[in-house]
């Protein structure tokens, strides 16, 4: 009961939240649950996996172009673009993985980052393909031929693939494979004398979270309705991983919390000017100080403090 | 009685130095070996050759006459190659029945495909694994720490916890290093009587490298000598007891 | 002789990123974990000084004296209210620290001088120099000594002194420094300090040459935490070696290529290298022990 209540109750919030909200309102929960995505991907890579990655533009960039160029030079229905996307980017992720097998910590974050620098590049030189310097226009997405015009269709679409991403990453985490990678990730030796192919499994969690983080990238190109190379710098890495970190690696509703973070921050911190980013910055050490396990972790804390009064 | 380890010619130079040098021996199918040897004799890195963790410069190895230096680390548990180690390898941050349960996770594994997305089969693995790593626990006398994270745990109950981890999959060779290290006497006699049953018991083929003299000698059919990479004698404990090469060996080290 | 001037600028520039990619090194042995915030130090510090050069009438020459001090004052003040509550945490929330660091003071810079780029006063004579029949900048020499004459006291620090050589010891082993005296929580703050007063003085040595702005830095710290990882990222000479061969490289590669082209061939070769050499190309990867 104590998990499913709550469970239940961001269910319900998550599917009527729209009909409180505006067009405005709907576009900020589109982007949070594409965020929440990438959260869910980087708490699998990092959090269970123990790789870190500073590349995650880069896949986000190669799910964004590929789903927009099949859409709009290949005529391909949108759905299919997604799972299009996401086979891309898991390939790329693939690629990407290469190094993970030889390198760890920040050899692999300099490496992460330099894929992603190099994936952006050749994506603002293929201007043919991508528009480059001027970008390309998105098409919106659609659901069997009917366009979801407003972000508020959108937002159910998005959030049932969200769903869907949820279940797969609750699947994995509570399973053999689950435990063979956090194994991996406490201690690789011994993980391998237990059987575990640390090649095959770095392989597999590298693909997996770059095809997610794709998926999310197609949907943020369709959301936003234009892509251009700029959303995909090194900062737009570092704030994935801000956010996935500041929600909590090691949970699925981390990863959610962390989604709406970085979607809400920018427009709570909107008010204070050009102080925002100042606030921005005091913000993240705060919370690293106050809830290093993430928001995630905040009933918890709460808790404790509530039974530490009690006594 | 047909040989479980086979080691032939076995050689690991670092930067120069030997610590493992043109190495033979066997161990029978279900017998207790002893590897034995001053501090810095090799034996460790031996056991890493052995484990393929590290890769030895040249020689054959090979376990129930499959030649092991020709598969990759993850492929020991499968042919029944299970081992501890000398520091201690837990998985610190998960509890000591997930610990154990990795012992035997890659042989009942579903597949990545099975598991995400949530498969009866990947389901039905997990319960089997679970199941058995608690039956393991408690024929050691440690299901009361089951659900403890393992660096939460002391010393001895965290080597105990490994030996689970490995025991948990069946090995029919099992390679411990130093398992007595930090008990006492009577703890290491008890290692001793244990290590015996394992073998005749369940017919396991165990490699045991270890410090402690009188658990050598009570628990093994057959000792290797070792001293800087190289076997120095081999025979029963009586016939090393009486060994001259073996008593110069460790009463040099001793007064150096 | 065309390729002297060439080469000193290539080696100008890899000091800058040398003197950044040390400083990274020097907090990441202390405290493992890369100071995003390392570059954005070295910004403030350069305003800082700059406002000094405007407003007191500092001479040049002194504010770069100053520059080491006043840096280290900084970073160790930063170590203790910042990183040093945290430090028992896991190292990824010292990452994410150090990145709310960068937004404070990339932020703070602009709101205090605003985002326009500043003018900064020449360190050295503009006037060109011939060496051997060739045009060299004194500027790039001046860098090149500059950048010398630290890595030289930073070797003599480390390898010769008490507190260095007790750094080190930390470094390797926390636990048997601590057995032996060394108060090892005092070291991160040294080496917080020792990084920012690098950082300062690369910031200033690299501002003549382009602009004082609050996004100066950012491409350099980039180009340092990677010329480090190129050469090896867990030994001083190494990173500092790797730094210099970046800036060489790129600037044989940037007569040839535009400044995007370059980035990508930089780092499309420093992932090769990686996968060829795991842990730098002037570092041996030594096995874990089990």
């Amino acid at each position: 009961m104590r998990t499913v209540l709550p469970a239940l109750a961001a269910v319900a919030s998550a599917l009527t939240a729209p009909l409180f909200l505006g067009p405005y309102g709907h576009y900020l929960l589109c982007m949070a649950a594409i965020y929440a995505m990438v959260a869910l991907s980087l708490g699998l890579l990092l959090g269970l996996g123990g790789q870190i990655s500073i590349g995650h533009a880069g896949f986000w960039a190669v799910g964004a172009y590929g789903s927009a160029i099949l859409v709009q030079k290949l005529a391909l229905p949108f759905l299919l673009s997604l799972l299009a996307s996401g086979l891309l980017a898991g390939l790329v992720g693939l690629l990407v993985a290469l190094p993970a097998l030889r390198v760890r910590g920040h050899y692999l974050a300099i490496a992460t980052l330099g894929f992603s620098l190099v994936i952006v590049h050749i994506l603002y030189e293929w201007d043919g393909l991508t528009g480059g310097r001027q970008g390309m226009f998105v098409s919106r997405p659609s659901l069997f031929g009917h366009e979801l015009g407003s972000d508020f269709q959108a937002y159910y679409l998005i959030l049932a693939v969200l769903a869907l991403f949820v279940w797969i990453v609750v699947n994995l985490r509570r399973s053999l494979g689950g435990l063979s990678l956090s194994a991996l990730r406490l201690s690789d030796v011994a993980a391998q004398s237990c059987g575990v192919n640390r090649a095959g499994a770095t392989l597999f969690v590298f693909a997996l979270s770059a095809a997610i983080t794709g998926v999310s990238g197609a949907f943020y190109g369709a959301i936003l309705g234009q892509l251009s190379t700029d959303s995909f710098t090194l900062v737009v890495s570092l704030s994935f991983l801000t956010m996935a970190i500041v929600g909590g690696l090691n949970s699925v509703v981390g990863a959610l919390l962390g989604g709406i973070f970085l979607a809400y921050a920018p427009e709570v911190l909107r008010a204070f000017e050009q102080w925002q980013m100042f606030i921005y910055g005091a913000l993240l050490v705060a919370f690293m100080h106050f809830l290093p396990d993430g928001l995630a972790s905040l009933p918890r804390r709460l808790a404790r403090i509530g039974r530490r009064g009690d006594a | 009685m047909p040989e479980a380890l086979t080691v032939r010619r076995l050689s690991l130079a670092f930067s120069g130095l030997r610590a493992v040098d043109d190495l033979s021996f066997e161990v029978c199918e279900g017998s207790v070996c002893g590897l034995i040897g001053p501090n810095g004799a090799g034996k460790t890195t031996i056991l890493n050759c052995l484990t393929r963790i590290a890769t030895p410069d040249a020689g054959a190895v090979s376990v129930f006459g499959e030649d092991l230096l020709a598969r990759p680390v993850h492929a020991l548990a499968g042919l029944g190659v299970m081992r501890t180690f000398q520091n201690l390898e837990l998985f610190s941050e998960l509890t000591a029945l997930d610990n154990v349960a990795m012992g035997c996770a890659a042989g009942h594994r579903a597949g990545w495909a099975a598991e995400l997305l949530g498969l009866p089969a990947a389901r039905r693995a997990r319960e089997i694994a679970y199941a058995r790593a608690e039956e393991t626990l408690a024929a050691l006398g440690l299901q009361a720490v089951g659900d403890r994270v393992v660096a939460d745990l002391p010393f001895g109950t965290q080597k105990s916890v490994e030996l689970a981890r490995a025991l948990v999959a069946r090995p029919r060779l099992l390679m411990m290093d130093e398992p007595a290290a930090g008990m006492n006497t009577a703890e290491s006699a008890a290692l001793g009587r244990a290590i015996r049953d394992l073998a005749r018991e369940r017919g396991m083929t165990i490699l045991l490298v270890e410090h402690d003299m009188g658990l050598v000698m009570s628990a093994c059919d057959r000792i290797v000598v070792v001293v800087q990479g190289r076997r120095i004698a081999e025979g029963t404990p009586q016939e090393i007891r009486a060994d001259r090469q073996v008593i110069e060996a460790y009463l040099g080290q001793a007064a150096a | 002789m065309t390729w002297l001037p060439l080469l000193l600028s290539g080696l100008a520039v890899g000091s800058i990123y040398a003197l950044i990619g040390l400083a990274l090194v020097i907090i990441n042995k202390a405290t493992d974990v890369v100071n995003f915030a390392q570059g954005e130090i070295a910004m403030f510090g350069t305003f800082v000084a700059l406002s000094a050069l405007n407003a007191a009438g500092l001479p040049v020459i002194v504010v770069l004296l100053l520059a080491l001090p006043c840096g280290f004052l900084l970073g160790a003040l930063l170590e203790l209210v910042f990183i040093k509550p945290i430090s028992d945490g896991p190292p990824l929330n010292v990452l994410i620290v150090t990145l709310g660091l960068f937004f404070m003071f990339n932020s703070l810079a602009g709101i205090v001088w605003g985002f326009d780029p500043y003018r900064f006063p020449s360190l050295f004579p503009t006037e060109p120099i011939a060496v051997a029949g060739a045009a060299v900048s004194p500027a790039s020499l001046g860098i090149i000594a500059v950048t010398l004459v630290l890595m030289a006291a930073l070797y003599l620090f480390f390898e010769h002194s008490r507190y260095g050589t007790a750094m080190r010891a930390a470094s390797m082993n926390p636990f048997a420094a601590r057995l032996m005296g060394i108060k090892v929580g005092r070291v991160a703050t040294v080496s917080w300090g020792l990084a920012a007063g690098l950082s300062v003085v690369s910031g200033i040595l690299i501002a003549p040459l382009t602009f004082v702005d609050q996004q100066m830095m950012i491409s350099i710290i980039l180009k340092g935490f990677a010329g480090a990882i190129l050469g090896g990222f867990t030994s001083l000479p190494a990173a500092a070696a790797g730094c210099l061969l970046l800036g060489v490289t790129e600037a044989y590669v940037g007569t040839l290529a535009t400044s995007t082209l370059k980035d990508s061939f930089a780092f499309a070769l420093i992932i090769l290298v990686l996968m060829l050499r795991p842990g730098g190309l002037f570092v041996k990867v030594a096995r874990r022990k089990v």
